[in-house]
């Protein structure tokens, strides 16, 4: 029993941070398709793009290292951690800004159009040619 | 005097893979300014930046030819697998090409489509702003050597491409919002499969992905990745069935832009997906065994689904818009297929299909722009009001059809080909009952184009509020369209020609090398 | 010898080009300087068509290969006696259907003209390059040209009935090109060649039986589409709601020929006859030929429209070619390609005589034409030689073409088809015949007729016969038909041609 406590816990400090990613990751998905307020499905693309984001930066971890900065105590690459999943993330994250910012954008010419934003009203008004 | 010259040409030739992004970028980049000052200049900017790009990609792509190998840029200097690297080999390098030319003429489509009041020159500079950047992403997605910098330019692709959707018809922010939803899902997997792969080799540039991926033939972290892509790309280029965004995307956007986004923009992202497999996984068997299966069931189905939903609808964008969804799976059907015939064809029908949905979509625009003709019913004897229209139509739909001797012809033989060199005798009837179905759609609007009784259009005299999808009446009386249109019209319809009778110089001096080096070592 | 030229090129070209110059000015200049193009390019072709009998009379050919069409194969083209025929009869009668057309659009006054005179040119441009083609790929391409071309052909009236034809039309020569397609990938994939030899480049035995069969009757529909050989005639005689010159053009020249055309070049310089035989495909073929050719006239006798009848005649005729490539013995082969010639004569006279009589008196159902000889004389005297001719009459141009297959399918050990080919002259003769009669006999159909389409407008008491424009050819082609039937080697050789193309393949095949 103890064993198997053990192994459980084993699993969860080596894979279970990616395992809540990809928790994060279906809810986010889930909620894009499952919401019908397209402000809900926006913020769910925001769930969605920042699970890969976390992805990205719990591979770069290592253990017993620092932060990539230059400190004047460590010299040594190894005591760093990988800082390029970093560097990407920062371009993700200001790619997933402007994505967000579009869509809010569009959701405020889609309010403009239809004076709401629930898919369900939408499809019910503007009919489906 | 000729001595600077010389040496200015000879490092403007060593740049060529940049500057064909920055050319567009710079133009961009001026737009609005100039707009500012002086409404007309800013879209010439932009033209003009298009247009440079187009000559560079031309002769960088005779500077692959003639070399016989692949040109390899590094950005700054910084070598791969540090720096970012553009690579241009014969297949990217006609793909440029043909993004940049399709841009340029579409650019210069759009013109009679903006407002000409002065007040509105804001609305004229974000439009013309929109279609440079999409030019540009797309040109950056074909061109680069590195995972991560074309999931940047995938993500400027798709950006301005949102814009463009939604600025055009009424459900077209809907489209928009929609396809902006599912094109993050397809961004958001190829990060990740990118991710995997990082993880499993720790490094971005493709050609270091295919070496360090070599040894890790069936690694579940590959096959998560590889599955992760196919579902990236497959969004992106609009494949079965992961085409949910496409009708309304394609159906909705902006007339003028419909054109580019309808006829390049799910073409760049299955170069992609050829590059990615066929360049980084290619050693990897199982994974391109799931490829291969994969693809060639959503093939299968997107070009007959494809082909039957176009069927059911009157609309010519919908119609259109339909049938990518199956050309679509004619170009992943080369993929699956695999041997050199295969992805010849399906490169050729990148390139073919390109110019005829993009002339297709010239005739809507020039539909709506003269006429505002939304419907199929509605041509009845336009071609005598506007017979360059109608002709350009007549030969897209032949060639989509795959009639002999247009260009949908040849790569469909190309892919038939394939198919039976493989043994894969199903895919051959796939393609011939699919073009007998497209013969069936295209036909019925060809013989509404030609047979059916004359509406009467009226032409608002008065412009619509809405200038960039109302009707107006034509600026100058003396031909069917401006002339900034027919050039795209006349252009399409000789390259559409022109790809045909010429396919075999191009696949044997351009893409033979590549294919058979590069993809099928 | 093959001697490298540009006639061939030529040949198929100037047709094309004609086609672009109408299509691009007809509406600009002047009907009379259309038309004028189209005659130009039509005796211009001939010209050049006739320039390489000689050379091909002696055993050479012309050879063009013009550019690389798809990877490894290139567009050529050929002139060897077989095409040389067929070249041949389509470069001459297009310049009499042209001046036919001329007299019978404007007597008809109808619309979109220019259109008309560019796809009839197109049309015959891809004739040229079938015959002239010399491998499948080269063939394909003007094949489906000819499909594309024919159709705003078919539907030139543009209303229901039309469209409904057209939409036929499409279906039929749109799915048999398709598998004809299929079929040329897979030969050109399993044996690395699509040029076509004399006796065929498939050997028997290269692949199953069965399978060999599948792939023998893929690349036979196409032809036999066109062709019009049952159950595949369907669209034929629903195609007689176009205009009469296109029906001629149709049904004489270009299209059903072309099909014909197909069945030879697929049977005898693709598979050949012996791979034909073996895998049992040449029987099933025949068969269907002979049946038709006995089904089709026995439909034909109960057509009163006079154009149905004469499509459902050309139906059976053209299984007659069909029959002949089936039957496989060089002697067949020759007979039937003679047949082409002859029934291109034949069959375009008695439709342009269709067509004059329609034009002229507005009449196109046999029973009210009774007594109509008296009003047209010639025209009917025309009519009922080559009606004679058709049924296979000695002395008329029909008699040779069928007493050669009658030889092949005796020396080819087939007496039953003997039985079928002497019935059917029986029965053609039993459903032109009637049209003779009804209108040499008592009736006054020549006389209150008078207010025909033509009348309307030209001028007010009926003239004597058909306006000159249309009576010129189909006298012509009449003429024509007799010495060909007399004289079947005068002027350009055309049965010494057929002769060298079917001992050709015999020798090849051996």
């Amino acid at each position: 029993m103890t064993e198997m406590i053990e192994r459980v816990e084993f699993f969860l400090a080596d894979r279970g941070i990616y395992m809540l990613t990809f928790v994060m990751l279906a809810i986010g998905i889930y909620g894009m398709v499952v919401c019908s307020s397209y402000m809900k499905k926006l913020m769910c693309m925001n769930i969605l793009q920042v699970s890969i984001i976390f992805f990205f930066l719990t591979f770069g971890q290592k253990e017993g290292s620092t932060l990539p900065v230059a400190v004047s105590q460590t010299v040594e690459a190894e005591q760093y951690i990988n800082p390029l999943p970093h560097a990407l993330m920062l371009t993700a994250i200001v790619v997933s800004l402007g994505v967000t910012g579009v869509g809010l954008a569009l959701l405020m010419k889609i309010r403009d159009i239809y004076g709401t934003i629930e898919e369900d009203e939408i499809t019910g008004k503007g009919g489906g040619r | 005097m000729t001595g600077p010259l010389l040496c200015l040409m000879r490092s403007v030739s060593e740049h060529f893979p940049v500057l064909v992004i920055l050319l567009p970028l710079c133009g961009i980049l001026l737009c609005p300014l100039l707009s500012w000052i002086r409404a007309s200049w800013g879209k010439r900017a932009v033209m003009a930046g298009l247009f440079l790009s187009a000559v560079c990609a031309a002769m960088q792509l005779g500077q692959v030819v003639k070399q016989g190998e692949a040109i390899h840029y590094w950005m700054g200097g910084w070598m791969p697998p540090l720096g970012i690297e553009f690579v241009i080999d014969g297949v990217n390098g006609i793909v440029v090409l043909l993004v940049a030319v399709i841009s340029f003429l579409t650019a210069l489509y759009s013109s009679p489509f903006q407002p000409h009041n002065r007040q509105k020159w804001f609305q004229t500079a974000g439009y013309y702003v929109l279609i440079g950047f999409l030019a540009t992403g797309l040109l950056g997605m074909a061109s680069t050597g590195d995972a991560f910098n074309l999931y940047v330019f995938m993500e400027i692709t798709a950006l301005s491409g949102y814009g463009l959707i939604a600025i055009g018809e009424e459900k077209g922010p809907i489209a928009a919002f929609r396809y902006l939803l599912t094109g993050t899902i397809g961004a958001s997997m190829y990060l990740l499969g990118v991710g995997f792969l990082y993880a499993a080799t720790g490094t971005l540039n493709m050609a270091d992905l295919a070496d360090r991926l070599s040894g890790l033939s069936d690694s579940p972290l590959v096959i998560l990745s590889a599955g992760c892509l196919i579902v990236g790309f497959g969004i992106k280029m609009a494949l079965f069935p992961l085409h949910g965004w496409q009708p309304a995307a394609h159906s909705y956007a902006h007339p003028a832009a419909d054109p580019m986004i309808a006829g390049i923009m799910i073409k760049v992202p299955a170069y992609g997906m050829l590059r990615f497999f066929y360049c980084v996984f290619r050693e990897n068997s199982p994974v391109m065994e799931l490829f291969f299966q994969c693809i060639g069931i959503m093939a299968v189905c997107g070009i007959l689904y494809g082909s039957l939903k176009a069927l059911r609808y009157d609309t010519y964008n919908k119609i259109l818009a339909y049938s990518s969804i199956g050309q679509v799976g004619y170009i992943a059907l080369g993929f699956s297929i695999g041997n050199f015939y295969g992805i010849v064809g399906a490169v050729l029908h990148i390139l073919s299909h390109a110019f005829m949905k993009t002339g297709l979509f010239y005739t809507s625009g020039a539909l709506k722009y003269r006429y505002g003709i939304h419907e199929t019913d509605e041509m009845g004897q336009i071609y005598r009001k506007m017979p360059l229209t109608g002709g350009t139509m007549t030969v897209c739909a032949l060639s989509m059809i795959g009639l002999p001797p247009f260009a949908g012809f040849f790569s469909k033989w190309y892919l038939a080909l394939g198919a039976i060199q493989n043994r894969q005798y199903f895919y051959v009837a796939v393609l011939i009952l699919s073009s007998l179905l497209s013969a069936i759609y295209f036909f019925r609007i060809l013989e509404k184009l030609f047979m059916n009784p004359e509406t009467a259009h009226e032409v608002p005299v008065v412009p619509t509020e809405e200038m960039a999808e109302g009707t107006r009446p034509l600026p100058s009386g003396k031909f069917e369209l401006p002339w900034q249109m027919m050039i795209p019209l006349a252009a399409v319809v000789l390259a559409v020609i022109g790809l045909g009778l010429c396919n075999s110089a191009i696949v044997n001096e351009v893409l033979r090398q590549t294919v058979e080096e590069v993809f099928l070592q | 010898m093959i001697l490298e030229s540009m006639r061939p090129t030529l040949a198929a070209g100037i047709p094309l080009l004609a086609a672009v110059v109408i299509l691009f000015f007809g509406n600009r200049v002047r009907p009379n300087v259309r038309e004028a193009v189209t005659i130009l390019a039509a005796v211009s072709m001939t010209c050049v068509i006739f320039s390489m009998i000689p050379q091909v009379l002696a055993g050479n050919q012309y050879q063009a290969k013009l550019w690389q069409l798809a990877d490894g194969l290139s567009l050529s083209l050929r002139a060897d006696a077989a095409g040389m025929v067929f070249a041949c009869i389509a470069s001459v009668l297009w310049i009499l259907t042209s001046v036919y057309s001329i007299g019978y659009v404007r007597g008809h006054h109808e619309k979109n003209q220019t259109g008309y005179f560019s796809a009839f040119a197109v049309c015959l441009g891809s004739a040229a390059g079938i015959a002239l083609a010399s491998n499948l790929l080269t063939f394909f391409v003007f094949y489906e040209m000819l499909t594309v071309a024919t159709y705003p052909l078919v539907v030139h009236y543009r209303d229901e009935k039309a469209k409904a034809s057209g939409r036929k039309y499409l279906a039929y020569t749109l799915i048999s090109g398709q598998l004809f397609f299929a079929g040329i990938v897979f030969i050109y994939a399993r044996y690395g060649t699509l040029e076509f030899i004399p006796g065929g480049f498939i050997t028997a035995g290269s692949m199953g039986k069965g399978m060999m069969a599948l792939l023998f009757f893929l690349m036979i529909l196409a032809g036999t589409v066109k062709a019009g050989v049952m159950p595949l005639h369907g669209w034929l005689p629903s195609a007689m709601v176009a205009p009469t010159p296109v029906s001629a053009l149709l049904h004489a020249v270009a299209v059903v020929k072309a099909g014909a055309f197909c069945v030879l070049r697929v049977v005898c310089y693709v598979f050949g006859p012996e791979t034909a035989s073996w895998c049992g495909g040449a029987a099933v073929l025949s068969w269907f030929a002979a049946a038709t050719i006995l089904l089709s006239s026995l439909v034909a006798m109960r057509q009163d429209n006079l154009k149905a009848r004469l499509a459902f005649s050309t139906v059976g005729q053209l299984s007659y070619i069909v029959l002949g490539i089936s039957v496989l013995a060089p002697y067949s082969i020759a007979g039937a390609i003679f047949h082409i010639v002859a029934h291109a004569f034949l069959k375009i006279t008695l439709f342009m005589s269709a067509g004059a009589i329609f034009v002229t008196t507005g009449l196109s159902e046999i029973s009210q034409m009774g007594g109509l000889a008296r009003r047209m004389p010639v025209t009917f005297t025309c009519f009922t030689i080559t009606s004679l001719g058709l049924a296979g009459l000695p002395i008329l141009a029909g008699f040779i073409s069928k007493l050669s297959i009658l030889e092949g399918a005796w020396t080819a050990g087939k007496p039953l088809f003997l039985a079928v080919l002497v019935a059917a002259a029986l029965l053609a003769l039993s459903y032109l015949m009637p049209v003779v009669q009804m209108a040499f006999g008592n009736g006054n159909a020549g006389q209150n007729c008078g207010n025909g389409h033509g009348d309307d407008h030209s001028h007010g008491k009926p003239g004597f016969d058909a306006a000159p424009a249309m009576l010129l050819p189909l006298v012509i082609t009449a003429v024509i038909a007799v010495i060909l039937g007399i004289l079947p080697n005068a002027g350009i050789h055309l049965y010494d041609l057929a002769q060298m193309a079917a001992s050709a393949v015999a020798e090849g095949g051996m």
